[in-house]
This record gives C-alpha cells, structure tokens and sequence, in this order.
C-alpha cells in the first residue's frame, strides 16, 4: 500500500482525467439506445486492460456497441465469425509462400487489431479458443519462428448464445477464466426499444464521432492504475472471493455442497482491476464498496463451479454472488 | 367323534338333504328360503347363507335378528343389512347373507329358520353338510406343533406404553430440575430479560468513542470505523434494516424504503456516513471540529429517531396523576363549600 498517495491530488487528477468517459457515453449513446450497463461494461474492459465475454441472444447490439466503440477510439476493429471449420491459422495468420520472392511471407491474421469481436466463440474447436485465449492472456502471437506483439489497446470481445448449446465447444473453466467480464446482455427495455425502431427506420443511421486516439486509452490505464484502493477494500475483496471457495467459513454453510470451485487469485486481481476502473468511469480517485458490489457479479459469475446439487437446486452463480454480497461485511 | 355318533349324524344329513327339496311356500304368495353356498366345506371354513323373502308389496314378513350364532354348531361371522328388490310380478325380494362357519368336522344340519308373518311363522326348510378335517398323510413323519405366530406390534399398541413413558420422563426431569434450583435458591422460572433499547445501546458506545478520544490520538480512520459502526448497527436495532452487509447509499436507499419521514436526520446521516466513507476509503482527513460535528451529528440523529415509547408512558403517568390531582381538587373544593355552607 502506497501511504504516500495524495488522495485529493489523485481524486482532482481523474476528476480531469476521466473527462472524456462522458464524451464517449455520450457518443454510445447517440448509436445504442439503452445498454448502459453494457457501454460500461466495455469501458471497464477498456481502461483495466481486460477482455470481456457476452452472453445474450441474437440482435441485442453488441457488434454495434464495440464497433461504436472502435469508431469513437479511432481504432481498427475486427470481426470474427466463429465456426466449427475455422482453423488456428484463419485467426492469428500464417506463412505463405511467395513464389516471387522465393521465400516464406507472414500474412498476419485479424487477431492483429485493437478491437477483436470473437462472435460465438463457443461455435468453434478448442483448438482456435486456445488460440484466441492464448494471444489474449499474452497479448503477443507467434507465426513461425517469430512473435508479434498485438496492438494496443487489444481488446477481445467474446459472444455466446445461451439458447443454443448444440453442435457447440463450451469453453473450459481455465479459458473462460481469463475473461476479465463476463456480461449478460438483457433485451432493452420498451421505450428504449420504440427509440431502436425509430431510428433503424430512418433515413440516416447515427453515427458516432471519433474523439479519441488509442494513446489517450493508454493513458487512461495508467491513471486507472493510480486510482486509491484503500486496504479494508482490498479484504473486502478477498473476503468475496474467499466466500466462493470456503463459503462455511462465512456462515455459507448451505453453498459448501453447491460449489465445485471457487475464483481463482486472477478473481480477485480482476475485482480490484475492475473496481478501480469502476471508480474512474464515476469520476473518482479511490474504490468505495459500491464499486465492488458494482463490477462483482460480471467478474465472478463465469469463475464459480456449480456442483449438480447446485444444478438439481436450481442454484446459480447469480445466487451465489447475490448471498455472498448480502452475506459479508461492508467496510 | 365316535363312529357311531357319526352314523347317526350321517342319517340325519340324508333324511334333511331329502326334505331340503321341499317346495317353501307358506300363507299367501310368500316364499322364504335358506341357502348355503356349499354342502361340504373344511373344518374353519367360512360359508355363507343366504336368506331370501319374497312377498307382495303391501305385506310384512319379520327377517330373523342373528346374534353370535345360529345354533351352537355355526357361530356367525359376519351378516349383511337386508337387501330389497322390486320385481316385476309386483313383489319384494328380500335377501340377507350371513358368513358362518364351523370349527368341529362332521354332518350338521341348518336349522330351519323362523320368519314372522303376522301371528304365524313361516320357516326355511333345513339343510344338511358336511365338514371335513384336514386329510392327514400318515405316511409322512410326525412334525411337531407349531408354535403361534406373533403378530407385529401396532402403533396403537405401543402408544400408551410409549406416551406413558416420555411424561414418565419429563415428569423426572421436571422434579429434577425443581429441586436443583429449590437447593441452588434460584427462581424456577428464569425471567427473560428485556432487550436493551436501540438508543440506549447507541448512547453507550457513542459516549465511549467519544470518551476514546481516537482521533485525538490521530486514529481517524478507527474513529469514522467505529461511528459508522454504532449507527449501522443503531439502524438495525432500531429498524430491522440490514446494515452490516450494505454500503452507505444502499443503507441510505433503504430507509428511504421504510419512508423514513424525518429530512434532517437523513441529512445528518447521509452527511456522516459520506464523510466516513472518504476518511476510511479515501485516506481523508477531516478538520478537528469536522469530528466533533460527526459524533454530535450522531447524537442527534439517535435523538431524533428514538423509540419514544418510555417518554408516551411517563406521558401517560402524569396525565393519569393530573386527572387524580384534579379529582382531588375538586373533593376538596366541595368540601370547602360544604364547610361553607355549614358555617352559615
């Protein structure tokens, strides 16, 4: 713990800093109607340098929303189209041939991009998951002898459809662990709805302005970096995470049989990540538990393990967390 | 059973089984007959009888009430309520079914059995059978007796004994228990004692954060710790409002929930648990007087929101004593005018 840290001098700093968190709300906003906790969602994986996993059905916006995203970050941004038949190489490219040249050329895959929409990532082999996995986790790709260093920002986001499970690779518990969120999109609401009508009806689609350079994410991660996390913030979070794993030690004795496995320390270190990035986007300098109970569900969800008690309970990850948060002492 | 009582039984079942083919037709277009449902049947066996009435509409034949048996021979197991059709010739036809059985072997006889008509009786005719003992195969070794077989004890069996028991028990540990505390000289019945007012418990650890004097000894953190503490835990005893397990703007939310009605006090809160929660998540540090603004801030928020049920009694008490005081006055002011009225 920094005991040096200015909090005033930090809080005016991202008060300044994070200025430009309205902007681009403001810009989502003019393309997705609605969604708000998915535009923040994707800010959090942006400025906490993490990737995210969508869960939701057909047509709720999320192609839109992190090409919005893309547009408004002046970043290059690419879709990926998962299927059963994509090979490793389709992904993160390979070496071709140059008969001109006589000698082997990298043609680089779509991977190398600041914005990765890995649609349906479930619909393809484990192979191509670990390969996307693979370069997420180490931000670099290796074709043939050499590495290459994705671009920065990278930012991966993953989709799966919840409705559909069949002829599908669901990811294993390590893979889907190195997603910093995993997000449930819902449907919007009906107002919002009669807004979605109305504007893909008419003539002109809004379109969002760029206002931001990938630099500027750069260093918005270094300020998010900064942001205060006090130590009763930190146990606090370790007490969440520790309640997944040993939920009789907190008084949760009725989840000891319902939990396989709980958050792994990537848990914890992603709930920190994601809180402070939480406290950026409010414009704040320091981690209040607000900011914890705020991001704890999309980062637990995906790293709990559900026994079949919990299945035949029909008990799920959702439950859990709610009683874990409903359960623990705030600071 | 001898041989020659056999004999003669065996003649008697002939001579009956011959008049059983007697037309059974008594008085006036009424008919009653007796029938067993076999002539021969195993000693123990269980047979029916049925008794059958045919008369016209407008007559009265008595059927026979059985007891436990017929004669001494067929003991009655069970008997049917009777049992009247309507016929198409215009009359009824009465039956009964009787379940006898037999628990000696040898040729017997079913009595003719009497129905009244009027003054004058109108009998079945009898009928003769036979019960059999088991057949027996001597050619096999003797076996030995069976013993009975035990029936399984039933629930209603073991109840009594069982309910008996248990008050048996408790009866002892009751006087147990009595004579311990007679011998410790401690009240048989433990009053329970009642649960110390949120306010009160409020008072008591504010007073001794202030008497602490934390932040004075630059323990501000600890200081805010434990104010928000007594007030969280001020809040539950006051209003069964969760509070340990939420945030400051969820414990906010939640009062506002119950309508928490009074303005200022929720500003006084809101106004603590915000400076709180910048002491203990933001490293700030408040002014000296800022700390003293908190604690008389949580003062008067207890104040303000307190139980004041003692103070509706007290109320209660003095406008009772007011109205004795006044009935009293009143006494004595008749009095004084009765003294009056005398001294003139």
């Amino acid at each position: 713990m920094n005991e040096t840290v200015d909090v005033k001098e930090l809080n005016d700093r991202i008060e300044k800093e994070s200025s430009f968190v309205d902007m681009i709300k403001m810009e989502m906003g003019k393309v997705i109607i609605g969604q708000k906790h998915l535009v923040d969602s994707l800010l959090i994986g942006l400025l906490s340098d993490g990737h995210i996993l969508l869960e939701g059905v057909p047509g709720l916006a999320k192609t839109l929303a992190i090409n919005t995203l893309a547009s408004i970050v002046d970043a290059d941004f690419s879709r990926i189209q998962f299927t059963p038949d994509l090979l490793p190489a389709d992904l993160i490219g390979t070496m071709i041939y140059s008969q001109k040249k006589e000698e082997f050329q990298v043609k680089k895959g779509p991977i190398f991009t600041n914005f990765v929409l890995a649609d349906e990532i479930n619909r393809s082999p484990a192979k191509v998951q670990s390969a996307l996995l693979e370069a997420m986790q180490e931000r670099q790709v290796t074709i043939g002898e050499e590495t290459y260093q994705l671009p920065k920002p990278f930012l991966v986001m993953a989709t799966q459809n919840p409705i559909e499970q069949e002829g599908t690779y669901p990811l294993p518990e390590a893979q889907v662990d190195r997603f910093m969120l995993k997000v449930v999109v819902d449907y919007p609401k009906l107002e919002e709805e009669k807004l979605i009508v109305r504007e893909n009806i008419a003539k002109v689609f809004p379109k969002a302005n760029s206002i931001l350079k990938p630099e500027n994410i750069i260093n918005a991660r270094s300020v998010v970096k900064d942001v205060y996390i006090d130590e009763k913030i930190e146990r606090y979070i370790l007490d969440i995470v520790f309640a997944t794993r040993f939920p009789e030690k907190y008084n949760l004795e009725k989840f000891s049989a319902m939990i396989n496995y709980g958050g792994s320390p990537r848990a914890s270190i992603n709930l920190a990540m994601a809180s402070k990035a939480f406290a950026f986007i409010k414009r704040r300098g320091y981690v209040i538990p607000e900011d914890v109970r705020a991001v704890c569900h999309d980062v637990l969800r995906h790293r709990i393990g559900l026994s079949y008690e919990a299945e035949a309970e029909n008990v799920t990850t959702e439950d859990i967390i709610t009683e874990i948060l409903n359960t623990i002492e705030v600071p | 059973m001898g041989t020659i009582k056999r004999k003669r039984l065996y003649y008697i079942y002939v001579l009956i089984a011959f008049m059983g083919f007697a037309p059974a037709a008594h008085g006036q277009d009424i008919s009653v007959s007796a029938q067993l449902d076999t002539t021969e049947f195993l000693i123990g066996d269980q047979v029916g009888i049925e008794l059958k009435v045919k008369q016209p509409i407008n007559e009265f034949v008595g059927i026979p009430i059985f007891e436990q048996e017929i004669n001494t021979d067929l003991e009655i197991l069970e008997q049917s309520e009777n049992d009247t059709t309507l016929l198409e010739s215009g009359h009824y036809l009465i039956k009964k079914r009787l379940l006898v059985t037999v628990f000696d072997s040898g040729y017997y006889a079913l009595p003719p059995i009497p129905f009244l008509y009027y003054t004058d009786t109108i009998r079945t005719d009898p009928i003769g059978f036979r019960v059999r003992t088991v057949p027996v195969d001597t050619s096999q070794a003797i076996k030995d007796i069976k013993m009975p077989y035990g029936a399984p004890l039933s629930f209603a069996e073991v109840f009594p004994w069982a309910g008996g028991g248990i008050a048996l028990a408790v009866l002892i540990l009751a006087l147990a228990y009595i004579i311990r505390k007679l011998k410790r000289k401690e009240p048989i019945i433990k009053r329970v004692k009642p649960r110390e007012p949120a306010h009160i418990i409020a008072y008591r650890d504010l007073d001794k954060l202030k008497a602490g004097k934390l932040w004075q000894q630059d323990k501000v953190k600890e200081y805010y710790t434990d104010l928000t503490d007594i007030l969280r835990l001020y809040l539950w005893n006051r209003y069964t409002v969760r509070t340990l397990e939420r945030t400051s703007e969820e414990i906010l939310d939640s009062l506002k929930n119950i309508d928490f009605s009074d303005e200022e006090a929720f500003e006084t809160l809101k106004d603590i648990f915000h400076v709180s929660d910048l002491v203990k998540f933001a490293k700030f540090k408040p002014l000296a007087d800022e700390h003293e603004k908190c604690i008389e801030g949580a003062y008067k928020f207890v104040d303000r929101t307190k139980l004041i049920v003692e103070e509706k009694k007290e109320e209660s008490e003095v406008e009772a004593n007011e109205e004795k005081q006044g009935v009293i006055n009143e006494v004595n002011e008749t009095k004084v005018l009765e003294e009056n009225s005398i001294s003139k």
